[in-house]
C-alpha cells in the first residue's frame, strides 16, 4: 500500500517542480519575443509601414484635341470612380462587391474585370476599380452606404468628352478601358485609372496625349481609409494635339454624307493638310467612355455598314475613271501620245475573248457627240468626257508597268502617312503581282481595264485625294498630315517628283484643262455641278461593283435607281479648286451611290464653296 | 475595527502591485482608442475600483468563511453556467454570456475561481487520508469535469481547457502520482483524435491554420499576421505610447481584449514587455511564497493553483499572440478589456489575501 507522505513537503515539493514548468513555458514565450522584437523587427517594420501606407497613382491629365481653329474636340471631364484596397483577401473583396452590387448596379462584365483585376496584379498594395465613372445617383447612394464598405472609397479622376460626338469621331478615335495586352506592354495602366485611345489620334498620339502619373503616400487604417497623405509627387499632364482638320468644313462633309456610306477627304494642296477627313457612317466616341454595354458595342461591331472602320484610309475602292489621269500623264510623259494626238473611240472594241465598251455605247450622246461625230478623241475631251475607248486604246499603248510606275509616284499602292491605325494601301498591280498571286501571266486585257480604274486596282479615298492635289500643284509632292503641331509637311515642297522631267508642267496644265472641262464645259461630265465662284475642276469617277452582261448590254443597261442598293455603282469624284490657283484638292467616294457625275461631283462642289468661300 | 486599524490589515504592497499591472492596461486601453478615455480605459478604471473593493472586502473575511462557502459557490457557479444555455445572450454562436440589464457577466470566469475553491476544500478535507484512488482522483475529477465539459459546450474552449489544466495542477499540488500523470499523459495524446471529432469546425479551423502560418495571412491567419507584425515592428524600444500604426490603424483585430499584448510590444517594445514580466513575476512569485507559509492546506493549495491558473492564462493569451500556440480566445489578466476576468482575478486574489491575513488560523473540517 502506497505510503502517504507528508503533505506539506509534499505541496512544497509539487510547487517546485510547477514552478520549473511555468519557466519552460515562460520562456518559450521569452525567446518567441526575442526573435520576434530582436531579431525580427526590421522585417516587421516593413510590414507594419507597407500595411499603414497606401500607394496611389494620381491620372495625369490628358492633352486636349483641337482643330486648326482651336475649338476643342477632346477634353477632359471629372468623373468619380469607386475603388477597394487590393491588399485584402478574395473573400473579403467578394463580400464588399456583393454589398456594392446591392447599392449600385455592376453586370458581370464589370465584375469579371475587377477579378480579373484582382488576380492578375503583381502590386498588390495598388487598389482595384470597381466602377468608373459613375453616376450621379450611384455616386450618392455609395456615398450614404461608404461607411458599412470597408476598404472602399471614391475617387475623382477624369472622364474623356467629345464635344462634337460623331463628328470627325475616325479622325479623333475613342477610348477605353486597358484590356491584357496593353497591360502587358505597359503595366503602369493597370494602376492608372484611365482609358487608353483605341483608333485615330487618340491612339496614334497616345504617348504624346497622356502624361506621366503622379503618386501619393496615403497613411490608410484596416478599413483602407484615408488618415492623412504623406507624400505627394504631381503627376506631368499630358501634351495638348493640334489638328489640321477644320472641324466646321469636318461637320459640313458629315451632313454631306449623311445616310450615305463613303468618305469624303479634303487636304490643302500646298502643304499636304487634311482639313476634312469624313467617313460615313461614324460613330459616338463618348459612348465607349460611357462604360458601353455589351449591345451597343455588338451593334457596332456587327453593322454591316461598319461605322468603326475609317473609310477614308481603310476602305479600297476601284478608282475608276479617276485613274484615267494617271494613264494618260503616263502616256504623256513616256511620249505614247503627243498633247494634240487624238485616237478613234470605237465604244465597243473587241480584244481577245473579250468585248471592251465604252460608256458612251448605244447612247445618243457620247464621245464624238460634241465634235461632229468624228469620234476622234485628243486627250482633254477624253478626260472631260471620261472616254473609256480613248484609254482602252491608250493604256494598252504605254503598257502596265509605265501605268504602275506613274502611279505610284502619285502615292498609290502606298500609306499616305497620316499616322492613323488602320491605314490600307489599295493595290496597283502589275505583271510580277499577277504571277505571284496568281501564277498567271498579265493579259493585255487587264491593262486596258486597269486603264480605266477597274479590275484588281484599288486606292484609298486618301490616296485619291493626295493624287490630285500632285495634279493640281504640278508634280509638287506632298505628304499628308492631320498633325499641326509638328512642321515636317513641306520638306519635300520644292521637289517635282516625277521620273522624267521634260515639257511636266504642260502636261499637267493640259490634264487639268481636262479637269476642267469636266466640269465647266456643257459636254462635260460634272457640268451640272459647275459654279462660278469658286471654279473648280475635276474628273468623275463611276466604279461598276458588278459585271454587266452582253445580253443585258443588248437589252439596254439597268439604271441605278432600278438595282438593289448593294449592286448600285460607286460613285467617285475628285477636283481641286480654285482652279486657276489652286488650294484645296478633295476626293469623294459614295459606295453605292450611283453615278460619280450625279451624287459624288455635287458634293465635292458643295465643299468647295463651304471651304473657300 | 477603527479606520487605522484597517487600513493596517490590508496588503498594500500586493494591492500596488496589482494596480500597476491593471494601469499598464489602462494605459494601452486609452492608447488604441486615439489618446481617450472613452469607451474602454475610464470603463476599465471603474471595473478595476469596483473589483478592489470586492477584494479588500474577502481579504478582511476570515478564510474560514470561504472555506466552508467552497461547495455552495462550486454549486451556485455551476448553476450559473447552466442559466446561460438558458438566458444567454448569443455573441457569434457562443452562449457565454449572462445579460444583467446593467452589465453583462461571463460565468465561466469566475466559475474557474470557484472550482479552485471546491477542489481545494475537498484536497484539505481528505489531507489525513490514506492514498485512495477513488479519493484522490475519481472524485476530484468529477468535481472538475462538470463545469469544464458544460463550458465546453456554450462553447468556450479556451475557458474550458484553461479550467481543465488548473484542475489537473490541483490534483498534481495534492500529491496525485506522477506515473499517474505520465500514464493518462499518454491516454491523452492516443485519445487525441476522439478529441478532434468532437471539436466545432471553426475550432478545428483554428488549429489547421496555427500549424500553416504562413498560408492564409489576409484570411483566417490575419489575427496573427497582424499580432506579428506588431509585436515585431514594436523592436526592442517599442514605438512610444500613442505611436502604434498598426492598433491606431485598426489593423489588430480585438486588441482591447485578446490582442492588448500585441499594442503593448508595439508601443513599448521588448523593453516594456519585459517590465510586464517583471511585473507579473513579483506577483507570482509573492503569492506562491506566502501561500507556502500559511499554516492550512486549503490556503496553500488555493493560493498555488489559482497563480498556476493566472500563469497558464498569460502563457496562452501571450502564446497565441504571439503564434506558438492556435488562437483560444482568452484575455490577458488584469490588462485586457473585460469585467467578468478582472472582478474574478480580484475575487481569487482577495481569497489568496485572506488566506495570508488568517494564515494562522488553523482550519477544522466542516
Amino acid at each position: 500500500m502506497y505510503k502517504y507522505p507528508n503533505i506539506d513537503k509534499l505541496l512544497s515539493r509539487r510547487t517546485f517542480l510547477l514552478g520549473l514548468g511555468k519557466g519552460v513555458l515562460f520562456s518559450s514565450i521569452f525567446f518567441r519575443l526575442a526573435y520576434l522584437q530582436l531579431f525580427k523587427s526590421d522585417q516587421y517594420k516593413v510590414l507594419a509601414e507597407k500595411n499603414r501606407i497606401s500607394l496611389r497613382l494620381i491620372t495625369p491629365l490628358r492633352g486636349n484635341i483641337l482643330d486648326r481653329n482651336d475649338n476643342i474636340l477632346a477634353l477632359n471631364k471629372n468623373s468619380y470612380n469607386v475603388l477597394i484596397e487590393g491588399n485584402k483577401s478574395r473573400s473579403e473583396i467578394e463580400k464588399t462587391i456583393q454589398k456594392i452590387s446591392r447599392i449600385i448596379y455592376l453586370n458581370d462584365t464589370d465584375i469579371n474585370k475587377i477579378y480579373n483585376t484582382f488576380s492578375t496584379k503583381k502590386k498588390s498594395d495598388l487598389p482595384i476599380v470597381i466602377k468608373k465613372n459613375l453616376k450621379w445617383n450611384e455616386l450618392s447612394s455609395l456615398n450614404v452606404n461608404l461607411i458599412n464598405l470597408p476598404n472602399v472609397f471614391i475617387e475623382k479622376g477624369i472622364r474623356r468628352e467629345y464635344p462634337f460626338e460623331n463628328i470627325a469621331a475616325h479622325v479623333i478615335g475613342y477610348m477605353s478601358d486597358p484590356v491584357k495586352s496593353d497591360i502587358k506592354t505597359n503595366p503602369i495602366l493597370q494602376m492608372m485609372k484611365t482609358d487608353i485611345g483605341r483608333s485615330g489620334i487618340e491612339q496614334s498620339y497616345e504617348k504624346e496625349l497622356r502624361g506621366f502619373p503622379g503618386t501619393k503616400h496615403l497613411e490608410v487604417n484596416a478599413f483602407g481609409r484615408e488618415i492623412r497623405e504623406m507624400s505627394k509627387e504631381e503627376s506631368v499632364s499630358g501634351n495638348d494635339i493640334k489638328l489640321t482638320i477644320d472641324i466646321e468644313l469636318q461637320k459640313y462633309a458629315s451632313s454631306l454624307l449623311k445616310d450615305k456610306l463613303g468618305s469624303i477627304v479634303v487636304i490643302d494642296v500646298n502643304n499636304g493638310e487634311i482639313l476634312a477627313l469624313e467617313s460615313a457612317p461614324n460613330f459616338d466616341p463618348n459612348l465607349f467612355t460611357k462604360s458601353i454595354s455589351q449591345e451597343e458595342w455588338n451593334e457596332l461591331i456587327n453593322n454591316p455598314m461598319s461605322p468603326l472602320v475609317n473609310k477614308s484610309i481603310s476602305g479600297e475602292y476601284s478608282p475608276g475613271s479617276t485613274f484615267k489621269l494617271i494613264v494618260l500623264y503616263s502616256a504623256l510623259i513616256n511620249k505614247v501620245i503627243k498633247p494634240n494626238s487624238t485616237i478613234t473611240c470605237s465604244s465597243k472594241i473587241n480584244f481577245g475573248d473579250r468585248n471592251f465598251y465604252c460608256w458612251c455605247h448605244k447612247k445618243k450622246t457620247g464621245c464624238w457627240a460634241t465634235r461632229s461625230n468624228t469620234r476622234k478623241v485628243g486627250p482633254e475631251l477624253a478626260i472631260a468626257q471620261s472616254c473609256d475607248g480613248f484609254f482602252y486604246e491608250l493604256s494598252k499603248k504605254v503598257g502596265i508597268e509605265n501605268i504602275v510606275e506613274t502611279a505610284r509616284n502619285f502615292g498609290l499602292g502606298s500609306k499616305s502617312g497620316l499616322n492613323l491605325k488602320g491605314e490600307k494601301v489599295g493595290l496597283v498591280p502589275n505583271k510580277s503581282w499577277k504571277k505571284k498571286i496568281y501564277k498567271q501571266s498579265w493579259k493585255i486585257g487587264e491593262t486596258m481595264i486597269t486603264g480605266v480604274g477597274q479590275g484588281y486596282l484599288t486606292t484609298t479615298p486618301i490616296q485619291l485625294a493626295v493624287m490630285t492635289a500632285i495634279f493640281a500643284n504640278n508634280g509638287k509632292k506632298i505628304f499628308p498630315t492631320i498633325f499641326k503641331g509638328i512642321e515636317k509637311t513641306n520638306t519635300y515642297s520644292d521637289e517635282i517628283f516625277t521620273t522624267q522631267t521634260l515639257n511636266q508642267s504642260s502636261f499637267f496644265s493640259l490634264i487639268k484643262t481636262g479637269m476642267f472641262s469636266a466640269v465647266n464645259k456643257p459636254f462635260g461630265t460634272a457640268y451640272s455641278s459647275k459654279i462660278n465662284k469658286p471654279i473648280f475642276a475635276g474628273k468623275t469617277g463611276t466604279v461598276q461593283v458588278r459585271t454587266i452582261s452582253e445580253n443585258e448590254r443588248e437589252l439596254g443597261i439597268i439604271p441605278n435607281k432600278d438595282l438593289p442598293i448593294e449592286k448600285r455603282d460607286h460613285a467617285l469624284f475628285i477636283g481641286f479648286a480654285p482652279y486657276k490657283n489652286p488650294k484645296i484638292a478633295v476626293s469623294v467616294v459614295v459606295e453605292h451611290g450611283g453615278s460619280g457625275s450625279k451624287v459624288a461631283a455635287p458634293i465635292a462642289q458643295k465643299i468647295f464653296k463651304k471651304a473657300l468661300l | 475595527m477603527n479606520i487605522i486599524n484597517f487600513l493596517h490589515r490590508v496588503n498594500w504592497f500586493f494591492i500596488i502591485l496589482l494596480l500597476l499591472i491593471s494601469s499598464i492596461g489602462v494605459a494601452l486601453l486609452y492608447s488604441i482608442a486615439g489618446a481617450s478615455w472613452d469607451p474602454w480605459a475610464s470603463n476599465h478604471i471603474i471595473r478595476i475600483l469596483v473589483s478592489l473593493v470586492a477584494l479588500i472586502t474577502i481579504s478582511l473575511v476570515n478564510i474560514e468563511f470561504w472555506y466552508k462557502l467552497a461547495n455552495p459557490l462550486y454549486l451556485f457557479g455551476i448553476f450559473l453556467i447552466c442559466l446561460t444555455f438558458l438566458f444567454g445572450k448569443e455573441v457569434s454562436g457562443a452562449k457565454r454570456w449572462i445579460d444583467l440589464y446593467i452589465f453583462s457577466f461571463q460565468p465561466a470566469e469566475i466559475v474557474k475561481v470557484f472550482v479552485i475553491l471546491a477542489l481545494a476544500k475537498y484536497f484539505h478535507s481528505i489531507k489525513l487520508q490514506s492514498y485512495d484512488i477513488k479519493q484522490r482522483i475519481f472524485f476530484p475529477l468529477l468535481i472538475l469535469f462538470v463545469p469544464v465539459i458544460l463550458i465546453f459546450k456554450q462553447p468556450d474552449l479556451g475557458t474550458a481547457i484553461i479550467i481543465f489544466l488548473t484542475g489537473i495542477i490541483v490534483l498534481f499540488l495534492s500529491g496525485v502520482q506522477m506515473k499517474t500523470f505520465f500514464l493518462s499523459g499518454i491516454g491523452g495524446l492516443v485519445s487525441l483524435p476522439i478529441f478532434w471529432t468532437v471539436l466545432e469546425d471553426y475550432q478545428k479551423s483554428r488549429i489547421i491554420n496555427f500549424l500553416d502560418q504562413q498560408s492564409n495571412t489576409l484570411g483566417a491567419n490575419y489575427h496573427i499576421t497582424q499580432s506579428k507584425i506588431a509585436l515585431g515592428s514594436g523592436g526592442f524600444f517599442g514605438k512610444g505610447f500613442l505611436q502604434g500604426t498598426q492598433s491606431h490603424l485598426n489593423f489588430i483585430p480585438e486588441m482591447e481584449t485578446d490582442f492588448i499584448f500585441s499594442v503593448l510590444g508595439e508601443e513599448f517594445g521588448f523593453l516594456g514587455i519585459l517590465f510586464l514580466f517583471f511585473l507579473y513575476f513579483i506577483l507570482i512569485f509573492w503569492v506562491i511564497k506566502i501561500s507556502l507559509e500559511s499554516k492550512n492546506y486549503f490556503s496553500k493549495i488555493f493560493g498555488i493553483s489559482f497563480i498556476a491558473s493566472f500563469f497558464l492564462v498569460i502563457f496562452t493569451n501571450i502564446g497565441m499572440v504571439t503564434g506558438i500556440i492556435p488562437v483560444v480566445g482568452v484575455p490577458l489578466p488584469l490588462c485586457s478589456y473585460g469585467g467578468s476576468a478582472i472582478l474574478s482575478n480580484f475575487i481569487g486574489f482577495g481569497i489568496i489575501l485572506s488566506g495570508y491575513n488568517y494564515r494562522d488560523f488553523r482550519l477544522h473540517n466542516v
